[in-house]
C-alpha cells in the first residue's frame, strides 16, 4: 500500500470526525474553555456537544469539570496530555498524507 | 461549521478581542502616558511626582487585571463563554525582547529626528503596531484605530507645538479614542449578544 494512503488508514477516528476536530482544534491552543464557549465557536447543537465531549473523555482525550460559577452551573473542559499528543501525531498524519 | 483547524486555532486570540476591554486598558495606558509628559513639564520631578506616576501604574494594572476580569465575568462569559488562554513561557521573555530593540531602535531614529516631528513619528510606528495587530488577530476595528492614529499624529504636528506639548496631546488624543472605542464595542457586544439560560449540559 502507499505510504500516504496508509497514512490515511492510520488517522485517529476518534478525532477525525468534524465536530470533535473542531472541539480538539479549540481546546488545544486553550487551557480551559467552558460549554457555551464550544458551542458558540464549533456551531454545534448542546446534544451533539454533550455526545462529542463524552466520547473525547471516554477516549481520554479531554477532562470534563462540572463546577458553579456563583449559582450558575458550569462545565469545564480541556486537553489532556493524551489529546495533545494525539492532536499533534492527527495533524502531522494528516499533512503527510496530503 | 465550514472553519478550517487554523480558524479554529486562531478563535481565542480573536476571542480576547472581542469586547473591547484590551482598548480600554490600552486608553488608560495612554492617558497615563500623556498626564506623566504633562506633569513632567508643568512641575519639577519631586519624590511625590514620582510617587504620583507609581500609583498610577498600580492603577492602571489593577484595573487592567481586576476590571477586565470583572467585566467579563458579568458580561462576557455569561453570554458567549469562558475560556482560559494557554500561558506560553516563552512570551513574556520574546515580548521583553522585543520592547528592548524597538527601545534602542527608537532612541537612535528619535535623536536624528527634529523635535518637533517626534510626535508624528510616534504616531505612525503606533499607527503600524496598530495595523499589525489588525492583520495577525484578524480584528478590523484595529485597522481604524491605526488611521485615527496618524490622524492625531498628523493633527498634533500641523499644531506645531513643542515636542513635549504635542506628545501629551497625541497621546491624550488616542487615550480617548481608544477608551471611547472600547465601551461602544462592549455595548455593541452586550447588546448583540443575548444572556445565556444556563440548561443542562
Amino acid at each position: 500500500m502507499n505510504d500516504r494512503i496508509r497514512n490515511l488508514a492510520d488517522l485517529d477516528r476518534l478525532i477525525h470526525e468534524p465536530g470533535r476536530l473542531a472541539i480538539v482544534s479549540l481546546l488545544s491552543v486553550v487551557e480551559e474553555a467552558d460549554f457555551l464557549y464550544l458551542m458558540n465557536e464549533t456551531g454545534l447543537t448542546k446534544g451533539n456537544l454533550s455526545s462529542h465531549l463524552s466520547k473525547l473523555e471516554t477516549g481520554g482525550y479531554v477532562k470534563i469539570e462540572k463546577t458553579y460559577r456563583g449559582k450558575i452551573p458550569m462545565t469545564i473542559c480541556s486537553l489532556t496530555q493524551a489529546g495533545h499528543v494525539a492532536f499533534k501525531r492527527y495533524r502531522s498524519a494528516l499533512k503527510a498524507s496530503l | 461549521m465550514n472553519q478550517s483547524v487554523d480558524q479554529f486555532t486562531r478563535a481565542p486570540q480573536h476571542y480576547e478581542l472581542l469586547d473591547g476591554t484590551s482598548e480600554m486598558v490600552l486608553g488608560l495606558g495612554c492617558l497615563l502616558f500623556s498626564a506623566s509628559m504633562w506633569l513632567g513639564t508643568e512641575f519639577t520631578v519631586t519624590w511625590q511626582w514620582l510617587a504620583a506616576m507609581l500609583g498610577g501604574c498600580g492603577l492602571l494594572w489593577f484595573i487592567s487585571t481586576f476590571g477586565t476580569r470583572y467585566i467579563r465575568g458579568k458580561l462576557v462569559y455569561t453570554r458567549s463563554g469562558y475560556m482560559k488562554t494557554r500561558r506560553q513561557p516563552w512570551k513574556p521573555v520574546l515580548l521583553a525582547a522585543s520592547a528592548c530593540a524597538i527601545a534602542v531602535i527608537a532612541s537612535i531614529v528619535l535623536s536624528q529626528t527634529p523635535q518637533s516631528k517626534i510626535p508624528l513619528l510616534v504616531s505612525l510606528a503606533i499607527s503600524a503596531a496598530f495595523l499589525a495587530a489588525s492583520l495577525i488577530k484578524g480584528v478590523r476595528r484595529f485597522a481604524v484605530y491605526a488611521v485615527l492614529s496618524s490622524a492625531w499624529g498628523v493633527l498634533v504636528y500641523l499644531m506645531k507645538l513643542s515636542m513635549s506639548a504635542g506628545m501629551t496631546r497625541y497621546y491624550l488624543l488616542l487615550g480617548i479614542t481608544l477608551i471611547l472605542a472600547g465601551v461602544w464595542t462592549l455595548r455593541s457586544y452586550v447588546r448583540h449578544t443575548p444572556q445565556h439560560n444556563p440548561e443542562a449540559e
